[in-house]
């Protein structure tokens, strides 16, 4: 059936083409066990079907709030986020409260006490991966407060916070003073950051 | 995703899918007229070259429906439209890589004792791509179906080329009979003609990597281009690579009077060219705009450019047809000047969109070029004449019959017909 041309000759003119088909059915048969049903393919097969190709948008929202406490007062700091955003796509990933303050007391050498206590009102989801939602300080430095959840990814199964919600800051204050009669209307600052994210 | 639609940048995409049409086309109909007016060749030798020519047309026309896809707002088509093109232009690349198969069983020798046998052989490789088609769109139906399919055409082509080759190139290479030593080299040329693309990939098989190199191929979509990359890795990729170190091996190796540089030079540039492609794919990033670029070049340039370079120097230097005769000769000269420039306006083409240059530079380059290849065709054609009574390759005259070459064709006709018809089945499931 095959010409005569193509036809198998003598030991010594085949010797090369049986040494390609050697090397050819050895890498065949490497490609069919390694690459195609090896580990390797999986692991291609795997990577693949994960969606890479997202991009996830973040923004930054900031509330900056000014109170003023008396000794044994507090006051509760809000901010709020309306429900669009998450008709937006937007979620709650990450939010830092930092309450700061000085002593304005003239001469007085000793700080004030004061105390600091996060939540969310409105809105339940899964608990962050990072939480510190209460502080008190003694010594003028500042209290900071965060939430910050998983990031946020296109299959991701997290329940994150969708709005509207409000975020609220307790704060209270006592005074200590070393100058009698000399340290009233304490000024305190609360900074919220908020990060909203999107998948793209 | 389609590079032309991505790199809108490069708004060379259609005018190079335009040039590489016009190449084919024009490399098609020399071949096919030549195969049908030159009766004084071998018929073994015309009915090659109408087996080339018959896949340049099929080529032509496959450009025809990138156009279309490309532009599709240009023709209004809808998305239903832009579906089926794609079904037909996959199915018409199926029925080309059962031609390359085909191709190979006849020439540079056929592989077969008798007429009857190829025609049986040629006739099986159609059945498979039907078959194959149709089972592929029963089974998995729409787009699944059509990989599948072409999967199978693509390991068949590729595989029947690959070890064709292989078996002439390493027979032969060495031999004493300069006719047969011809045999081996017109084979590899044809090798590196119809499977630069897969021979360019050689890194991949050798290094285990299944990066998706086509990710840039406008040709059938990323997703076939994924599976048929993994197949021929698997099956073709080996075969390919081992041949390319083989002749590189061989040609670095055999005696000083028996050596090739045509060749050695054409397996070392597939070498070198292949390991920039590989160093490209994996030090670019894949999502920027040069590696969209680069992989839409690659593919585009071997299958569009240097494709018919090769197949006009295995034409002219194995003596295909007739050049005694002067009015086939006149003739061939002024389509050899017609594919010398349409090829260099491709080339800048390429060029113009990695360097972008004013036009004013780039058409005078291209009349540089132009200048320097009319002389390199006048020279050549001269030297082509001389020994144009040669018989440079060991062929039967009376393998094939007169008509043969014209079967061929009417054949071709048909079975492009089922390609299409096949692809609107495939089309209408997806």
């Amino acid at each position: 059936m095959l010409s005569d041309d193509f036809k198998m000759k003598t030991r010594t003119e085949e010797k090369e083409f049986v040494i390609f088909v050697v090397l050819s059915v050895i890498l065949i048969t490497m490609h069919v066990f390694f690459v195609i049903f090896g580990p390797a393919y999986e692991e291609l097969n795997d990577s693949k079907s994960e969606p890479t190709d997202f991009v996830v948008e973040n923004v930054t929202i900031t509330d900056n709030q000014n109170i003023v406490l008396q000794n044994g007062g507090s006051d509760t700091v809000v901010t709020e986020l309306t429900s669009n955003w998450t008709d937006e796509g937007w979620y709650l990933t990450s939010l830092v409260v930092t309450v700061s303050y000085s002593e304005t007391a003239t001469g007085d050498a000793d700080c004030d006490t004061v105390s600091a206590d996060l939540e969310i009102e409105g809105d339940s989801g899964d608990e962050p991966v990072s939480s510190t939602t209460t502080g008190s300080v003694t010594d003028c430095t500042n209290i900071v407060l965060e939430m910050i959840w998983q990031d946020l990814e296109s299959d991701s199964d997290v329940d994150y916070l969708q709005t509207p919600f409000d975020i609220e800051t307790d704060i209270s204050l006592t005074v200590d003073s070393t100058v009698p009669l000399n340290d009233n209307d304490e000024q305190i600052n609360v900074s919220v950051e908020v990060i909203m994210s999107r998948v793209q | 995703m389609l590079l032309g639609e991505s790199v809108a940048s490069a708004g060379s995409v259609e005018e190079l899918i335009i040039l590489s049409f016009g190449l084919s086309a024009l490399m098609g109909i020399t071949f096919l007229w030549l195969s049908l007016k030159d009766e004084k060749t071998s018929n073994t030798l015309r009915v090659g070259l109408m087996q080339m020519g018959l896949l340049f047309m099929v080529n032509s026309l496959i450009f025809v429906i990138y156009y279309l896809r490309t532009s599709p707002e240009l023709f209004g088509f809808s998305d239903k439209v832009q579906i089926y093109l794609l079904a037909i232009s996959s199915m018409l690349n199926l029925f080309t890589m059962i031609q390359i198969g085909i191709l190979f069983t006849i020439f540079p020798l056929p592989i077969l004792a008798k007429r009857k046998n190829t025609i049986r052989l040629g006739a099986a490789l159609i059945l498979l791509m039907s078959v194959s088609a149709l089972l592929a769109n029963m089974r998995f139906g729409g787009a699944t179906g059509i990989y599948l399919a072409y999967n199978i055409g693509a390991v068949a082509g590729i595989g029947i080329s690959a070890f064709v080759t292989a078996r002439w190139y390493l027979l032969y290479r060495s031999n004493k009979d300069p006719k047969y030593r011809n045999v081996a080299i017109a084979s590899a040329f044809l090798l590196f003609a119809f499977n630069g693309s897969s021979i360019m990939l050689w890194p991949y098989t050798i290094f285990f990597d299944q990066r998706d190199l086509f990710a840039g191929s406008f040709l059938e979509g990323g997703a076939l281009a994924q599976e048929v990359v993994h197949m021929m890795l698997a099956f073709n990729g080996p075969l390919v690579a081992i041949i390319l170190f083989a002749i590189i091996f061989k040609e670095g190796t055999v005696e000083r009077e028996k050596r090739d540089y045509t060749i050695l030079g054409l397996s070392v540039a597939f070498l070198i060219f292949g390991l920039a492609n590989y160093l490209v794919q994996i030090l670019v990033p894949s999502d920027g705009n040069f590696a969209d670029l680069w992989n839409y070049f690659v593919v585009t340039g071997t299958f569009g450019l240097i494709r018919p370079l090769i197949l006009i120097i295995v034409a002219l230097r194995f003596n295909i047809f007739d050049l005694t005769n002067e009015k086939i000769r006149n003739r061939t000269r002024v389509i050899a000047l017609l594919i010398i420039t349409v090829w260099a306006a491709a080339f800048f083409e390429i060029i113009q969109a990695f360097i972008p240059m004013p036009q004013l530079l780039s058409a005078a380059l291209i009349g540089a070029f132009l200048a320097f290849a009319i002389g390199w065709e006048d020279k050549i054609f001269e030297n082509l004449a001389d020994r144009a009574d040669e018989k440079v390759l060991p062929v039967d005259d009376q393998y094939f019959e007169d008509d043969d070459p014209y079967r061929l064709m009417m054949l071709t006709i048909a079975v492009t017909v089922l390609a299409i018809g096949l692809g609107i089945l495939s089309g209408g499931s997806i």
